[in-house]
């Protein structure tokens, strides 16, 4: 086999083994079905839109732990700023997570904090906020143009909209030379820098493209729901981060790619699924993708290693 | 000397909080010239370089880029004006491939301004093949290259834009023999096409045999600058230790 079947072949059958995960999948009964691949799909396209900032901030060496919360953020605003208008309340979404991810940036680059703990301090910042502001409580829509664009048949419009972005951020990540800046200061700050490129500039577009996506994705499944959910979210980064990892990002950065994070997102979404069909219950899975989280931090050797620049 | 002056770098001090790394150096690198600049580490040798390459600027001093008065805000300021550093550690981006390297920051676009790709793979192949016939395998992580390779890269993409001044930081460090000869043929074939080359090391054995002019820097001020012809090792260690000439006897002033 060619290096490049090789790496395929691994991509789809090893790391992760999402084929034979597909195949043992096909004997819960229903699993196939029309009506369930479309819960998959609605299932996954969300969390897809975040997966994808995620990986271009872990590609530079960074992590989001606020996307959840500004999912949160992006669809009570979407909700909250619908009597306005469709256009203002899905551009608010988008810019309500810029604004957050733009302040971890700035945490992250200006101040030097390490990334962690600032999207940790802005997932705080932001969860506090929008609580306080919905008083802990959903705010609803039942603006028909909102909710028809959480519909889609028989491909839902969120899944779509997750395939034009992933292709957008594949082509921009390794068509550009922005995406080859992004790899660089990833790979080596210092080096990144020693050749003119802009260190704090480019990683705090990561971080704002990242804040943008989780922000969008959060008003796409408000549409779906027909909700804006103060709380949804939870588990998010952690999830989203399962899939960056799977698909061959690191924690050390400089590492992944988009088309590896969304095999890394369907692996994650079927595991989900098929543990949703054969009734395990939610408690059990958090453990799953818990332990699978740990198993993949610990593959990623990020925390036994010393950084090499 | 009658060459051009390409860099005139005048009363640099440089302070870190209460530390003055530099406390006003003088220096000069004229056309077809191999300056080289020695110390002790911690002398502010690199300091100079980080300077003179344009990652941060100094407390105070003037540099002048063919006699007009520049400041510095980053790497790219420096580039522009034709001074580019090969770093000591060489300033790669470990999982990009040898093209990528070679054009990081100043990548060949399309009319889309997308990257492109196969012309860039060609000039950084030319390039390469200019330096190190044998070096053929450009599109792979730099990180898979051997020390030679990696070197090759690094001098390379600083050669092949519009250089004035080469700036080599410990060029040969980390480098075997052979390598380190071919090194050598390349300052000589750099110095003889005009460039003006400042070679930086704490090791005098590996500069003094290319350099023209000798300079001696101990505890960010320059105590010496020796013609290379008129000197031998023994002296200018012996400057770098103790800061001045052995013995006032030996004579002409420099």
């Amino acid at each position: 086999m060619s290096p490049r079947a090789q790496e395929l072949f691994s991509r789809f059958f090893i790391k992760p083994p999402l084929v034979p995960l597909l195949i043992l999948a096909s004997f819960i009964p229903g699993f196939w079905s029309m009506g369930n691949m479309r819960i998959l799909a609605e299932a996954i396209s969300v969390d897809g839109i975040v997966v994808i900032g995620m990986t271009i901030v872990m590609i530079a060496g960074g992590f989001d732990m606020s996307v959840g919360a500004v999912m949160a953020l992006g669809g009570v605003a979407a909700v909250v700023l619908l009597p306005h208008g469709l256009a203002v309340s899905v551009l608010a979404a988008g810019a309500f997570g810029a604004l957050a991810g733009t302040l971890s940036g700035t945490l992250v680059t200006r101040l030097r904090i390490n990334p962690f703990i600032s999207t940790l301090a802005v997932m705080v910042m932001v969860r506090g906020a929008i609580l306080a502001y919905t008083d802990t409580r959903p705010v609803v829509s039942l603006d028909d143009m909102f909710l028809a664009l959480g519909e889609g048949r028989p491909v839902p419009y969120a899944f779509m909209i997750m395939v034009a972005v992933a292709i957008t951020a594949h082509v921009w990540l390794n068509g550009r030379p922005w995406g080859r800046h992004v790899y660089a200061v990833g790979a080596d700050e210092t080096a990144a820098a020693m050749s003119g490129l802009r260190v704090g500039r480019l990683k705090l577009q990561c971080y704002l493209i990242s804040g943008a996506l989780a922000g969008f994705a959060g008003m796409l499944l408000a549409a779906r729901l027909g909700t804006g959910s103060p709380i949804i979210g939870e588990s998010t980064p952690l999830s989203a981060a399962a899939a960056a990892l799977i698909g061959g990002a690191s924690l050390r950065g400089g590492e992944g790619s988009v088309g590896g994070a969304m095999i890394g997102l369907v692996f994650v979404g079927g595991l989900v699924n098929a543990m949703n069909l054969l009734g395990v219950a939610s408690y059990y899975q958090s453990m799953v993708i818990g332990g699978m989280l740990f198993a993949l931090v610990v593959a990623d050797g990020a925390f036994l290693r010393l950084r090499s620049s | 000397m009658s060459a051009q002056t390409f860099v005139r770098l005048t009363g640099i001090t440089k302070n870190f909080g209460g530390v003055h790394a530099l406390k006003g150096v003088d220096l000069d690198i004229s056309a077809s010239e191999v300056v080289a600049l020695v110390g002790h580490n911690g002398a502010g040798k690199s300091v100079l370089v980080q300077i003179l390459s344009g990652v941060f600027p100094p407390s105070s001093g003037e540099i002048r880029v063919m006699g007009e008065p520049v400041s510095f805000h980053s790497p790219n300021d420096a580039r522009h004006h034709g001074i580019e550093t090969i770093y000591q550690t060489l300033a790669l981006a470990d999982n990009l491939d040898a093209p990528s390297n070679f054009f990081l920051g100043r990548e060949l676009r399309t009319r889309f301004g997308f990257l492109d790709k196969r012309r860039m793979a060609e000039a950084a192949g030319k390039a390469l093949a200019d330096l190190n016939p044998s070096f053929t395998d450009i599109e792979r992580p730099v990180r898979q290259m051997s020390g030679g390779q990696r070197q090759a890269v690094a001098i390379a993409r600083a050669i092949h834009f519009d250089v004035r001044v080469l700036i080599m930081d410990e060029p040969t460090a980390a480098l075997g023999p052979h390598e380190t000869a071919q090194v050598s043929t390349l300052i000589r074939r750099l110095r003889e096409q005009g460039i003006g080359i400042l070679l930086v090391s704490h090791d005098v054995r590996s500069v003094i045999d290319l350099a023209d002019r000798i300079v001696v820097l101990k505890a960010g001020e320059i105590v010496g600058t020796m013609t290379a012809a008129e000197t031998d090792e023994d002296s200018v260690v012996d400057m770098i230790i103790r800061g001045r000439r052995r013995e006032p006897a030996d004579g002409s002033a420099p």
